[in-house]
Parts: structure tokens; sequence; C-alpha cells
């Protein structure tokens, strides 16, 4: 579904979107720490130099110009934070949701029993809270029929 | 009621038939052992006491006794000089009376008017006299007793498919029976035999479940509170009498099938392994749409458990306890 | 589940003894020279049915180096896994999986062999999806189902095997005229393929590296990947002429191959898993030129220290906070100086240094190849591939410890946990020693070899140039300038490609294609749908037959007999 635009961009986002990627495409290609920092300034002189630009048709084409050569150029190894998506570590720890718990048996919740007994509690207390906001549902399908 | 006097006559009076048609060395003898056993089997059926069952009883009555009639005349036709045609009239008789495919039409209406035990001895007991004469008359290589074979075959299968009745479904299955039966008799007496015994102990044991519970349509299953143990011995026990492969009954279908390929005859193999194939289907239905299905609990009966017995010959029909059968034969 | 706080000191402390008793065993059986088997007979009439167990000097000295290997990692993973919430279902997985490497050496029985390969692939499965994430799962589909084919080229020569009337192929290795059909040698060396990963199957080894680090020191060093060349090795006696020449050309490839990515890979354990493939591919290289227990021996120095560069590996990506990318290392000796200096000894002894252990098996498998004059493309490739093992190692250390700090962070207090580090010094004394000592056990003789000088010097010759090259080329990072053969390269020549995606994308349309034009379309409506509807109405005709009078009945039943009586007459 990539081809939905789901969002709306300002121009200045763009250009940052565009600048950011550009510095990880140097740092995948990039020896050392060193090397990148020299190709870091060289991206950011070269985005320096059309700051400027007035021509609104022209800095689009830059930019649709600068996203097919980063597209074109794309390093075989992308480089992910272990814990990011597409990292190595990514998603090795699975959070259940909240509601799992609801799903336990009766044995299996005995075995806390004070966790659960306040757990009740707090439901009954989001419900009320639920229902003062927003009516309660039930009861108003019920009354019109 | 089951062990009044009259009963107990009746009984032994089958009993007594089947032994005089076993011994007999000549035709006539195992005829009268023949009508011995209609007559004695007529108070079986009318032991329920309905509008259906007298109906029943006069349609087998009547049956009974024109194949009877057939029989006696292929008889008489031995002494005529056209043999041929005396074996064949034996061999409708005979058919007739097992209810084999072109003549099953009516063991159906007596099979659904007739109680549980009635319709066990029907299915297996009955069947022994025209077996044995068949045996001892007939053969594979007669055209028409392959007719006869291969229609019950594909009759037993196929017809089955639209049965709801829990008896219908039986009787179908058994006319599918007959058909390995009269194969595996062209063989030998003994896989005869063999195949018959298991036949008739695997049959026991479901018609016995179906009789605890009252089960006589396919759509009261579901609504039975089985319990597991319960479920589980009725599904091995249909399975058997499907005859799938662990259990006891695919051991005699696997012999026969065997003996029909060695003496490639290819085509009542083929047919027995597709229709044996419908068969299993119609089994499997049943019991999916008593315990897969998500088993509605309508009723809150706990239901109580079986017998001993039942579980014995449970046990003996569905594992290879009917395997010590074998050292009989 | 209650938890045993005490349950991987047990295994392990278990393991290693066996490890004393397998290794004493071994010692004893090859200076004795002797071999021991048991045998169960089960039954069987013409086909002999039996569980046996075989001990001899081969299987001993294996069985050791897996269950010294396995008890170190168990006692490593202990550290490893101890945040883990379900550390008791990695150690039985990996409990599971030692015994199932121990059925494959033991038995020279195809029936039981199946048994233990099929346990490696399964739990290797388990193993690979033990993280719950989606790369991790397609990783271990990836795995499972390359495996699955080497698993169904074994259960094809299984039924060859039913011909010849014994499943016990060891006996064969005494007959020379058993007609076996060439099926089987195919058929065992395309499982071999599978298992040690050579090239068509060879995507799934770097992909397997999503499972926990002491997995892959476990998994990639001595077990499943091994267990290949170890049923080549055991059917060594019916590979033809065909078969090796085939093996010759695919192992040399997959040498090449693993090499080659090997330089262009930036994931610190896929680097280490492919420097396993190229290994493997030594390992084949050898058996194809026939030097079987050349092969074994390189398989068991080899597993050493390729162990003991996993559990480095291992502290190095638990150090710097799960990252693998050697991108964001560097400069580490610093922070860990002791994981260096073993890291580096394993690192050498896989280039094949004198006098560390793969100096010893790598050293003799290139001298007696030279010697065979194999021609000049084997002997060419062979030697480029030792250089490019050298190339990709020195990368690998230069990049992750010699070279100016990467990015990351790290921090270096695993050097203080002893079970960390006690297996890596264990691991490290016997990468150290177990050349030499393996040597003398395998070959109580020195082997004889003639050569001209340049090739007595080649292998080191080969091995020193490359050194200097990747030392003077700073750790090589490509860049643009590679152009098509990075691309080509980083993406381990399109083989995951091939064996994902362009494999099933293709079959996949069809499958659909065909399931919405035939399965759920007019075959559907011919056949079952067809049937139901035609069977429906005849079996409404028979039941209308069946419930009516008995006048009906009887007519037919006449009907019956005149057509009889009109067939006779």
């Amino acid at each position: 579904m990539a081809y939905l635009q789901t969002e709306i961009l300002g121009h200045t986002q763009k250009v940052c979107r565009l600048y950011k990627s550009a510095l990880k495409h140097v740092f995948e290609y990039a020896p050392n720490r060193a090397a990148y920092r020299y190709a870091a300034v060289c991206v950011r002189q070269k985005f320096e130099e059309n700051r400027h630009l007035t021509d609104a048709l022209k800095v689009q084409t830059l930019i649709e110009d600068t996203k097919e050569e980063l597209f074109q150029k794309q390093h075989s190894h992308p480089f992910r934070y272990a814990t990011s998506p597409g990292g190595s570590a990514y998603g090795r720890e699975l959070k259940s949701p909240d509601w799992v718990l609801d799903l336990w048996s009766p044995d299996e919740k005995a075995q806390y029993p004070e966790y659960f007994a306040r757990r009740e509690e707090m439901k009954k207390e989001y419900t009320v809270y639920w229902e003062k906001k927003f009516g309660n549902k039930a009861e108003e399908l019920h009354h019109h029929h | 009621m089951w062990l009044s006097p009259s009963l107990l006559l009746m009984i032994i009076s089958i009993v007594t038939s089947i032994c005089l048609v076993i011994s007999s060395p000549s035709l006539f003898i195992s005829w009268i052992g023949l009508e011995l056993n209609t007559l004695a089997f007529l108070p079986l059926l009318l032991s329920k006491k309905s509008k259906l069952a007298s109906e029943a009883s006069i349609k087998y009555f009547l049956t009974q006794t024109l194949a009877s009639v057939l029989i006696l005349v292929g008889g008489l036709w031995f002494l005529a000089p056209w043999g041929g045609l005396a074996t064949l009239t034996l061999l409708l008789g005979l058919s007739i009376k097992l209810g084999a495919a072109p003549f099953h039409s009516w063991v159906l209406s007596i099979a659904e008017a007739s109680g549980w035990v009635p319709l066990f001895a029907l299915l297996t007991i009955q069947k022994i006299n025209p077996l044995l004469m068949l045996w001892m008359f007939c053969h594979l290589s007669m055209p028409f007793f392959y007719v006869v074979v291969l229609s019950s075959l594909i009759m037993g299968g196929l017809a089955g498919l639209t049965q709801t009745s829990v008896r219908s479904i039986l009787t179908f299955s058994s006319i599918n029976h007959v058909g390995w039966l009269m194969t595996a008799l062209s063989f030998s007496l003994s896989v005869g035999a063999y195949y018959f015994l298991i036949y008739l102990t695997t049959l026991l044991c479901s018609i016995l479940i179906f009789h605890m519970f009252n089960v006589s349509h396919i759509n009261q299953l579901p609504l039975l509170s089985f319990k597991p143990s319960n479920q589980m011995l009725l599904f091995f026990a249909l399975l058997s009498l499907g005859g799938l492969p662990p259990f006891l009954g695919f051991l005699p279908k696997w012999m026969i099938l065997q003996l029909t390929v060695s003496y490639s005859l290819l085509l009542v193999g083929g047919v027995m392994i597709s229709m044996s194939l419908v068969v299993l289907f119609f089994y499997l239905r049943l019991m999916f749409s008593a315990f897969m299905m998500g088993g509605v609990n309508l009723t809150t009966l706990s239901s109580d458990p079986l017998p001993f017995p039942v579980y014995f010959v449970a046990l003996f029909s569905i594992t290879g306890g009917g395997l010590s059968m074998i050292y009989f034969l | 589940m209650t938890v045993d706080k005490y349950l991987y000191q047990k295994i392990s402390f278990f393991l290693v003894n066996l490890m004393f008793i397998a290794g004493f065993t071994g010692v004893f059986l090859s200076s004795e020279g002797t071999s021991i088997f048991f045998e169960w007979f089960l039954g069987g009439s013409s086909v002999n049915f039996s569980m046996i167990f075989l001990l001899d000097s081969m299987s001993c000295f294996f069985l050791a180096v897996v269950l010294c290997i396995s008890g170190n990692v168990v006692w490593y993973s202990k550290s490893y896994m101890a945040l883990d919430p379900n550390a008791n279902r990695f150690i039985l997985l990996v409990l599971g999986f030692v015994a199932s490497m121990a059925i494959l050496i033991l038995s020279p029985n195809i029936l039981s062999i199946l048994l233990g390969w099929d346990g490696l692939g399964l739990i290797s499965y388990g193993l690979v999806i033990y993280y719950p994430s989606k790369k991790s799962s397609s990783a271990g589909m990836i795995t499972v189902l390359s495996n699955r084919v080497g698993d169904v080229c074994i259960l094809l020569s299984i039924a060859w095997f039913v011909s010849v009337g014994d499943f016990n192929f060891s006996i064969w290795a005494f007959y020379n005229n058993v007609e076996f059909s060439n099926w089987v040698p195919l058929l065992v060396l395309l499982a071999a393929m599978t298992k040690s990963a050579q090239i068509p199957f060879s995507a799934w080894l770097p992909a397997a590296m999503a499972a926990p680090t002491p997995v892959s020191a476990l998994v990639h060093s001595s077990t499943l990947v091994t267990a290949g060349v170890y049923l080549l090795i055991r059917f060594s006696f019916i590979l033809g002429e065909t078969c090796s020449a085939l093996l010759l050309f695919i192992s040399i490839m997959t040498m090449f191959m693993s090499g080659v990515v090997a330089i262009f890979e930036y994931d610190l354990k896929k680097i280490i898993a492919l420097s396993t493939l190229s290994q493997l591919g030594m390992m084949m290289f050898s058996i194809s030129l026939g030097l079987y227990e050349l092969a074994f021996f390189h398989l068991l120095t080899h597993a050493l220290f390729k162990a003991l560069l996993f559990l480095c590996a291992g502290i190095l990506i638990h150090g710097a906070g799960n990252t693998q990318d050697i991108r964001s290392f560097g400069g580490l000796s610093l922070n860990f100086p002791l994981v260096t200096v073993c890291m580096n000894l394993a690192n050498l002894s896989l280039c094949g240094v004198p006098f560390l252990a793969g100096f010893y098996s790598k050293d003799l498998i290139v001298e007696l190849a030279c010697q065979y004059s194999w021609g000049i493309f084997v002997l060419l490739m062979m030697f480029i591939c030792l250089s490019l093992t050298v190339l990709y190692s020195v990368r690998l250390t230069y990049l992750s410890f010699v070279g100016p700090y990467g990015g990351g962070t790290s921090i270096s207090v695993c050097e203080s946990d002893y079970s960390l580090v006690g297996p890596v010094v264990i691991l490290s004394f016997t990468s150290l020693v177990s050349g030499p000592i393996l040597s003398w056990l395998n070959f109580p003789a020195p082997v004889l070899i003639f050569l001209p000088v340049f090739l007595k010097w080649g292998a080191l010759f080969f091995v020193g140039v490359s050194l200097l090259v990747m030392l003077s080329l700073q750790g090589l990072t490509y860049s643009y300038k590679w152009g098509a053969v990075s691309k080509f390269s980083g993406l381990m020549w399109f083989l995951p490609w091939l064996t994902g995606q362009g494999f099933s994308m293709k079959t996949l349309k069809n499958a659909d294609h065909l399931l919405k034009i035939y399965d759920q379309g007019w075959l559907e409506f011919y056949s079952s749908k067809g049937l139901e509807v035609v069977g429906g109405k005849v079996n409404t005709l028979n039941l209308k037959f069946q419930h009516s009078s008995l006048k009906l009945h009887f007519l037919i039943f006449l009907l019956w007999l005149f057509l009889c009586f009109i067939y006779i007459l």
C-alpha cells in the first residue's frame, strides 16, 4: 500500500528527511568514523548550495533526482540499529497485550490473587469512567428499541 | 421379555437351521434349513408391536418365500438337462435371501421397521445360511455371480451416501460387505468365515452402542452428551467397521484384497477399494456430525457409563483382540 | 515450570563427562586398531532390521569433539541466556540437538541415521526460531525446508537399501560386488550437500544466524553442517568417479563464493557463517579428491576453532548491546583484550598460520592436492580460496579490533564474567593444541609428500601476501566503485533469492491461478459438484424404488430372472 498517501509533508520536512537519509547512506559506505565525518560535511555542503533556490520546479526536480540517486546507489547491507525494525535483535521480546490477562484460566489467576483482585477493581472503575465520558451505549440501544 | 419361552424356541430354531445347513449333504435338506430359519425369524421381527413391524414381517415372509421357491426350482432343475439354468436360478434365489445388490430393495424397509437386535440378526446371522449355500454352488467364474458382487459393492457404497438414518446406513454398508463376503467365499471358506466373524463383532459393537443411546437418526448424534471415552469407543468401532488400517476391520479386507490381486481380479479389487473409501466416508460423516462439529451440548443429561460387556466387545472388535480368532480357522 | 537454578551446570558437567569417556575410548580404539559393534536385532525376514551402534576411533573422536564443544557452549549460555525468559526451553533443545547428533555419529545404519538426521533438522528449526521475531521465523523456514530436501534424499536411499537387504551400510563397505544403484551415491551426495550447505542450498546457512549465538557456535561448527561431510566420509566406499567430479566442482564453487561474499558482508555472525561455509567447501573438496581421513581431520580441528570464533563473537555482540553490524564496531581491542586475543587465535588458525590447529589439516589437504596434480584450474582455485579465507578473516579482525572507533557503544563487563570467558579460554587452549594431538592420533606415520619448491611454498606465499594486502587496504569497505560486483556479492550471488522468493513466487502465482481455474472452477463444477447433483438425482430415484410396494420389488426380481433366462437361452 506504499502508493497510498497517508500523510502530508511540508517542504521543510521533505528536505530534512532527504538530508537524514543522505547522511545514513554516507554512513553505510564510510570505512571509519573520520571518513564518515568528511562525507557528511560534503553532503551538508551540497544541501547548503541549493538552500536559497526559489524556483519551485527546480527545487522539486532536485529533490526527485536526489531521491533517485540515493535509490540507485543504495547499499546491499543497509545499516540498522539492532533493536530498530530490520535490525538483528528486533522483535526478540514479545510483549503480549493487556487483554491477554483476561484470558487466563481461573487456576492461573489464582496464583496471583492480589493482582487480579485489584485488576477487577480497576476494570470496574474504568467502566464507570468510560460510561461517564461516553455514555452507556448498551443501555441506549436498549432504550431505543 | 427376552427370555420368554417362545423367543427361546425361535432362537434355538435359528441355530438349528444353521446347523442343518452347515451339515447337510443335500440341497433339499439345506432348503428345509432355510425355511426353518425364515419361519423362526418372523416372530423376532414382530417382537416390536407396531404397524410398521407387522408390514415388515409380511414383506419379509413374502420375499423369503419367493426366494425359497426359486431355490427349490433351481434344485429341481438340476435333474433336468440344462444344469446352467439350475445354478442361475439358485443363485438368484440366494441373492434375494442375502439382500445382495440388484435384489436389495426389500431389506431397507424391513431394517427401518425393526428394532436393533432383530436388525443385527438380519444383517449377520440371517446371512449365514445363504452364504454357505452360495459357497457350495456358485463361483466367481459365473458371470451372474460377478454382476451380483460388483453391483452389491457399488450399490452399498453409493446409495448409502444419501441416507440419514443410522439403520439405513448400516444396512447399505452390510450390502457392501455382502459383496466382499461373496468374493471371499469364492476363494475359500476360511477366508469368508474369518471376514464374517470380524464383521459380526465390529457390527455388534456399534449396534450395541447405538442401542444403548437409542440413536436412530444422524441428527440425534450431536445432541447426545457422550462422555469422551464413549465417543472414542463409537468412533473407533465405526472406523473398524469401515475398515481403516490400524483397526481390526482392515485385516480381512486386506486378506481379500491380496487374494483378488493374486488371482488378478483387478476389476473387483479396484471397485472394492474405491467403494470402501465411500463407505468409510459415510461412517466418517456420521461421526463428524456427532463429535467433531463443535459438539453441541444441548442436553444436560449426564450419560451413564456403558455396561462392561460393551467395553469388552468394543475392545475386541477395535483392537487386534479379534486376531485370536485366526487360531480357530 | 519450575526453573532449576543449576540446570545449565548439570547438563554441561554431564556433557563434559561424556566427552572424556568418548575421547578415551577413541584413544584406546585407535591405539588397538579395533572397532566395536553393538547390534540389537529387531526382526525382519528379507530385510534385516537392527539397531546398530558403531564405536570406532572416528566416531569416538568426533563424538568427543562434539561433546567438548557442546559442554562449553552450555556453560557459556548459562550467562549468555541468563536474562531470557525461555532459557529452559533453549537448553533442552540444545540437549536434544546433541543427542540426535550423537545418534547420527554412532549409527552406521541408514535408518537410524535418518533418525538423527531428521532430529537435527527439526531441532535446528526450533533453535533458529527461538526468538519470536519475523526475521527468525523466515530464517527458520528456509533452514528447515532446505534440510528437508536432504531428508527426502535419505528416505529415497532407504528405499534403495531395501533392495540389497540390509540397512547397515558399513557391512557393504567390505564387499566389492554389491550392486548398488547409481542413484544411491547421488542421493547421498545431494543429502550431504543440503546439510553442508553446498552451492545451490547455501542460502540457509547465513540465514540461520538468526538463532542465539551459542546455538550458532554449536550448530555451525561441529554438528549440523558437518553432518553432511560425516555422511559422505562414511559413504566414501560408494562415491564413484561421477559423484566425486560433481562434488569437486560444487565444493570449489562453494569455497570461492563464500570467500568472496564474506568480504562483502557486514554482519559479524554472517561473516563467520560464510567462513564456515568456505571451510565446509574445503572438506568437501578433500572428499572429492578422495582424502577422506584428511577431510575428517579438518572437520575436527575446524569444529574447535570455529566454535571458539562464534563464542568470541557472542561476547562482542553481548557487550555491544546485540549489535552485529561491524560498522558500529572498531577498536574493540581496548574494551575486550582477552576476547581479542582468543578471537585472533581462532582467526589465524582458520587462515592456516603455521603451528595453529588449522595449519595441520589445511596444509596437508593443500599439499596432497598439489601432489596429485589435479590440473591448473583446481590448484589455482584452491590457492585463491586459501587467500580469500585470509582476506575475510583479516578484514573481520581489522574492522572490529584494530581499526578506528566505529561509532557504536559497548560495555566491557563481559570480560569479567567467568562463565562467558571460561569456555572461550578452554576452547582457545584446545584450538592451540588440537592440531598436533589429533594429527598424532589420526596419522601414526607421517605423510610422505614430494613437491617442487614453488608449490611447497605456494600456500604460505598466498596466505602471507593476502594478509599483507588486507592490512594495507585497512579492512576493505567497498564503495560505489565496486558497482555490480558489490551488489552481486553483497546479495550472496542471489542464492537467497533463488531459494526464497525466486523459487516460490512464480510457483505460488501459478498455483493460485490453477486453484481458481481448476480447483475452484470447472473441475469442481464437473467433478464433485456434478457428482453430487447427478448422484443425488439417481439416489432419489433409487429410494423411490426401495420404499414403494412389495409388488414393485417382486417385479424387479422377476425382471432380473427374465433377463437371466434370456442370457442363458
